[in-house]
């Protein structure tokens, strides 16, 4: 039979691609996280993270900072973006380019810079290790919720925008009522942008603070160090979890956006 | 580098490593030996002419070395004639070492770590025996203080319970070795109230180490340590360690013994310097938690970099890193001190190890390295660039030190009689054994006591203070969760509790928010088919 | 107009804060002091010994190299991948596209793990020997990269007219030719962006580098290094290179240069599309602000070249 070519086929090396890289290595996480050193099975892992108080509080204190570093990117990036998107500065989306091309410098570079320019304005690491932790987050993620926002904030629904407006809406009620709910999508996958990753950011609170503040990212890279392989795969795999649980809630506005684009032909 | 050359680069390393082994250099030589050598980070001679190393990296100028056929001959025995390059690479810290060799991750024939990885490593039998006859400059230039029948590494046995395993000298030789101690800036601005001199006395006196504790409202904000579990696991226990009535008991040894420090002092010593019953991890937990409020931050390797520029005063420092803060301190005419504590403290030593199930060909050339490596002029100049004291002795060491050191002589070597300088005793050292009776006496001026002089060479009169840390063994997990215990950051309860409401606010937000679009998107269809 | 001052000023002084470490690394490029902060007189030098300097070209070179080996490599498989999906049944596509959810939301030292978990596995297992080289890197660098490949052509497929492709068909091009000839000139901006945000992240990566790369590139036999894992393991020696600093400058000024081109590429493009007729005086005007543009952007790479060649 000869073969005939479909579109759909070249879906197939991604597919692959796919199955090999991320399906394979994370059971290869979940296979030392249940076993010991040994290979034998165990839940040794498991006891050992609920049970200690450390490992909690590290959780605790890395939630902490991705709550607040998320809360902190949106209050500022919502804004820029939402101006970016209608203003006329923004005619070729060269400042929405400007705020990522921080990127383009490699970002172990700007932390250690950003260390000695929050010590020159006396946020030093070492006698405020919470504030310098938090603005290098918070520097270092912006451009990552910029980015889906601007993009939402493009699309939005000019014409139902104006509509609130004829209908007597004054500015606050249109922005509450029509540019809010509108951008909802963009807000939440700007914050799947920041949250999982400052959970497990090492380099910026490892240089930021001094050594002084410890979160999951650090905690694994210790447990891998000290070749504590079962312990850094469960914590692993508690953080996969994580993000396994936080796709499922945001899962439908992904969702609903595709459905809408499909619907239309 | 020559654009040629990155190509060439480029190539090899598309090609797969095996193919490596294929290239094949000029004059009749037969395919490339690679021995790859697994070293910390800038701990070899590099050309570097910005700071005035002009030669040839020192990896380059032993593959020279070791290219001459009369040489290669010597190590290789006739017949040999592959090409024999080397591979370099570099780890930051011991534990990623051991953690590339346990996973497989890398392969090297030589290694170089500390004094308890190698313990650890003995007995997880990855390391071969040393032959000693195979690397002759070692034998005879290595300090006996260290390396001889009866030194230091000869003295430390790799298990307590299976002395058939032999000593540490069995399985390394010996690279660098220095002290664990106390860098500071005694005109840092930090310090609060407390004039540079009394500073300087404060970190010189006796018990050196207890000022970060006692003297907290000085100092508080001032220092940063080590960011690692032994290093302040040394720290700790030289403070914490105390009996019923408060008195330190490195102390009360040290006054027990006063004046005749003898085997069974440095016994003692080492037992409790290497204490770590549950009880005693408690008591160094409680210190460093303690500690951790008063300092400045917990560093990995800034912290040489970071008294010179001002962040920080003071600094729990290796001896070499101290060196190499001291001297760009003082081109900025800033001076800074190094004190080791009178009681009790921590000397490390770091040397190359084979690797189990190298082939002999490595095998040889890693003696040839090492031999190299061995030689005092090769030495002196790792040392001069390094800022490590090598475990070499000899002439070109002594003369080196007497050069850097001795203020009688200018920089056109004119020898002026008039400087004040104090002897400097280096005899332990540079003994060539027991018919040596020479005596090897630098004359440095008096602040070197506690400067650069005190780090590269401790005094005689702090040797037996010295005890080695051993690896912890059983204790290690307990040890690693007073670690984490100390890093960590305890929350106020209700830093928790708001913690856990945004979470399961922003959860269950976006959960309703979902659960009502739906439920709207119902109604309407209801609404629309009606 | 008060509300419009204010929302502009807030947006740049957000940029501001935004370029003021890279600022700092800018301006201390010109002065040799030890460490950023330290002024230790006006000076070329560092552009001089950053050419210089063997080991930081080895990690530029490694860096631009891997950088664009896995953005060309991701964005093929992505942009093919986004493609077949599109016109796969509706469950597979909502598999697929959870997967490729993962690494785009998870943690990436989590990612650097498991991969490294896997590689040593194999290693282990099945080659027998170390298996770590470019090739793990490069798959490192790509699984961070394809799933941003196919979140950028997506939404360019969405917009595309179905009918196109059928029309293509319709007038005789087999499903290759429809395929070459009208679907990927229709996603070509989204793959384009795909590709840039590729280049952008595999730039920026350290931690998926520092856990899978191997011996390989221009390091030779030795670990490839790219510009990130080389700071980063000269800081845990002594300090950042100071030769760095001249790096960002560098290449700051390349990106910037970059930017302006575009922005002027697409003015171009819209005062085409505007057709607009234009006066003489306008005209001139126009030119002459073009050139002006064109003669800055020229300045600062001659200015930028012979300070090199100067130094070297």
């Amino acid at each position: 039979m000869k073969f005939r070519f479909q579109r759909k086929y070249l879906a197939i090396p991604f597919f692959l691609f796919l199955i090999l890289f991320v399906i394979l290595p994370i059971l290869f996480i979940i296979f030392y996280a249940f076993t010991d050193s040994n290979g034998f099975f165990t839940f040794d892992a498991v006891v050992d993270f609920f049970t200690s108080p450390n490992k909690l509080n590290v959780l605790e204190l890395s939630l902490m900072f991705s709550i607040l570093n998320t809360v902190i990117c949106l209050l500022i990036g919502y804004p820029i973006a939402y101006i970016l998107s209608n203003a006329k500065l923004n005619s070729n989306g060269v400042i929405v380019m400007l705020f990522v091309m921080p990127m383009w410098i490699n970002f172990v570079l700007r932390t250690w810079a950003t260390r000695d320019v929050l010590s020159w304005i006396g946020l030093d690491g070492g006698s405020h290790p919470y504030e310098a932790t938090m603005i290098g987050l918070v520097y270092n993620y912006l451009p990552f919720v910029i980015l889906p926002l601007y993009n939402v904030m493009l699309k939005l629904d000019k014409s139902q925008i104006e509509a609130a407006m004829d209908l007597g809406c004054n500015r606050v009620q249109v922005f509450v009522k029509s540019i809010i709910p509108q951008s909802i999508p963009g807000v939440v996958s700007a914050a799947m942008m920041v949250f999982m990753p400052t959970m497990s950011s090492y380099v910026i609170s490892d240089v930021l603070s001094e050594g002084q503040i410890v979160l999951f990212g650090n905690l694994i890279y210790l447990n891998f160090a000290s070749s504590q392989w079962n312990y850094g795969s469960f914590i692993s795999l508690f953080m996969l979890a994580l993000v396994g649980i936080s796709m499922l809630i945001t899962r439908n506005f992904t969702e609903k956006d595709a459905s809408k684009e499909s619907s239309r032909w | 580098m020559k654009l040629k050359n990155l190509f060439k680069n480029f190539a090899i390393g598309l090609s797969i490593i095996p193919l490596l082994s294929s290239c094949s250099g000029g004059n009749g030589e037969e395919g490339t030996l690679y021995l790859r050598v697994y070293n910390a980070g800038d701990y070899i001679y590099c050309n570097d002419p910005d700071n005035g190393y002009d030669l040839p990296d020192l990896t380059d100028q032993y593959e020279e070395w070791i290219n001459d056929p009369d040489t290669k001959a010597e190590y290789f025995g006739e017949g040999f004639n592959k090409r024999v390059e080397i591979i370099y690479d570099e780890y930051d810290v011991n534990e990623t070492m051991y953690n590339e060799l346990l996973t497989g991750k890398s392969n090297y024939d030589l290694i170089c770590t500390s004094d308890y990885m190698i313990q650890k490593l003995v007995q997880r039998e990855m390391v071969k025996r040393i032959d000693k006859s195979r690397i002759p400059n070692y034998v005879e230039y290595a300090s006996k203080y260290l390396a001889g029948d009866s030194g230091k590494l000869a003295g430390l046995t790799i298990s307590e319970d299976d002395p058939s395993l032999g000593t540490l000298d069995d399985y390394t030789v010996g690279y660098m070795w220095g002290t664990l101690g106390m860098m500071f800036n005694p005109e840092y601005d930090g310090i609060r109230d407390r004039d540079p001199e009394d500073v300087i006395d404060d970190f010189i006196s006796p018990n050196g180490w207890d000022v970060l504790w006692e003297k907290s409202e000085y100092y508080t904000n001032c220092a940063s340590i080590k960011d690692s579990m032994r290093d302040t696991y040394a720290m700790g226990i030289a403070h914490a360690l105390v009996d019923e009535s408060g008195k330190n008991e490195f102390e009360k040894l040290y006054e027990e013994y006063a004046g005749n420090y003898n085997e069974e002092y440095t016994k003692k010593l080492s037992d409790l310097f290497n204490k770590c019953d549950d009880e005693t991890i408690q008591l160094v937990e409680d210190a460093l938690i303690e500690l951790k409020d008063v300092i400045y931050g917990f560093e990995v390797d800034t912290g040489k970099t970071d008294i010179v520029t001002g962040r920080v005063g003071i600094n729990l420092a290796w001896s070499g890193d101290a060196v190499y803060a001291m001297d760009l301190a003082e081109e900025e005419d800033n001076y800074l001190y190094y004190t080791i504590p009178h009681y009790v403290t921590n000397i490390w030593f770091d040397g190359f190890s084979i690797l189990e199930g190298v082939s002999e060909e490595h095998e040889n050339a890693a003696y040839s390295f090492l031999d190299y490596l061995s030689q005092p002029e090769v030495a002196a100049m790792n040392m001069d660039y390094v800022g490590y004291t090598p475990f070499i002795g000899g002439e070109d060491i002594f003369d080196l030190v007497t050069d850097w050191y001795d203020p009688r002589y200018d920089e056109d070597g004119n020898f002026d009689d008039s400087v004040a300088t104090v002897g400097y005793d280096l005899t332990y050292f540079f003994s060539q054994g027991a018919d040596d009776t020479n005596q090897y006496i630098v004359h440095v001026e008096e602040e070197q006591l506690n400067r650069q002089m005190r780090a590269q060479y401790p005094m005689e009169s702090d040797l037996p203070h010295l005890a080695i840390m051993r690896d912890f063994g059983v204790q290690n997990d307990r040890i690693v969760s007073m670690w984490e215990n100390v890093k960590v950051n305890p929350l106020p309860v209700w830093v928790t509790v708001i913690v856990i409401l945004c979470f399961v606010g922003a959860l269950g937000f976006l959960g309703s928010y979902n659960l009502i679009k739906k439920i709207k998107v119902k109604r309407r269809r209801a609404l629309r088919e009606q | 107009m008060v509300k419009k001052v204010l929302a502009k000023s807030y947006v740049y002084l957000m940029l501001f804060l935004m370029y003021v470490p890279i600022l700092v690394l800018v301006v201390f490029s010109f002065t040799d002091g030890e460490s950023v902060g330290i002024w230790n007189g006006f000076t070329f030098d560092l552009y001089g010994r950053l050419f210089r300097n063997e080991e930081i070209m080895i990690a530029v070179g490694n860096t631009v190299i891997i950088a664009l080996i896995s953005s060309v490599c991701s964005t093929i498989i992505g942009t093919l991948g986004a493609i077949g999906v599109y016109y796969s049944k509706r469950r597979t596509r909502a598999i697929i596209e959870n997967i490729n959810q993962i690494p785009v939301v998870n943690a990436e030292i989590v990612l650097a793990l498991s991969l490294t978990f896997m590689f040593v596995f194999i290693g282990t297992y099945i080659f027998h020997e170390n298996i770590f080289s470019f090739w793990t890197l490069l798959f490192g660098h790509m699984i961070l990269e394809v799933p941003f490949v196919y979140l950028n052509v997506k939404p360019k497929l969405q917009q595309m007219d179905p009918a196109l492709y059928e029309a293509a068909l319709d007038l005789g091009c087999s499903p290759r030719q429809a395929l070459y000839k009208v679907t990927i000139p229709q996603i070509a901006p989204g793959v384009l962006s795909g590709f840039m945000l590729s280049i952008t992240l595999s730039l920026d990566d350290f931690i998926v580098t520092a856990f899978t790369s191997g011996p390989g590139l221009l390091s030779g036999a030795g670990k490839i290094e790219t510009i990130s894992t080389f700071i980063q393991s000269s800081i845990k020696k002594k300090i950042v290179p100071i030769e760095v600093r001249a790096l960002t400058t560098i290449i700051v000024a390349l990106v910037l240069i970059a930017t302006v081109l575009l922005v002027m590429y697409q003015n171009h493009l819209k005062f085409k599309a505007s057709a607009r007729i234009l006066t003489q005086k306008q005209i001139v005007a126009r030119r002459i602000k073009n050139s002006v543009i064109y003669g800055i952007l020229a300045a600062i790479v001659i200015f930028f070249v012979v300070i090199i060649c100067i130094n070297l």
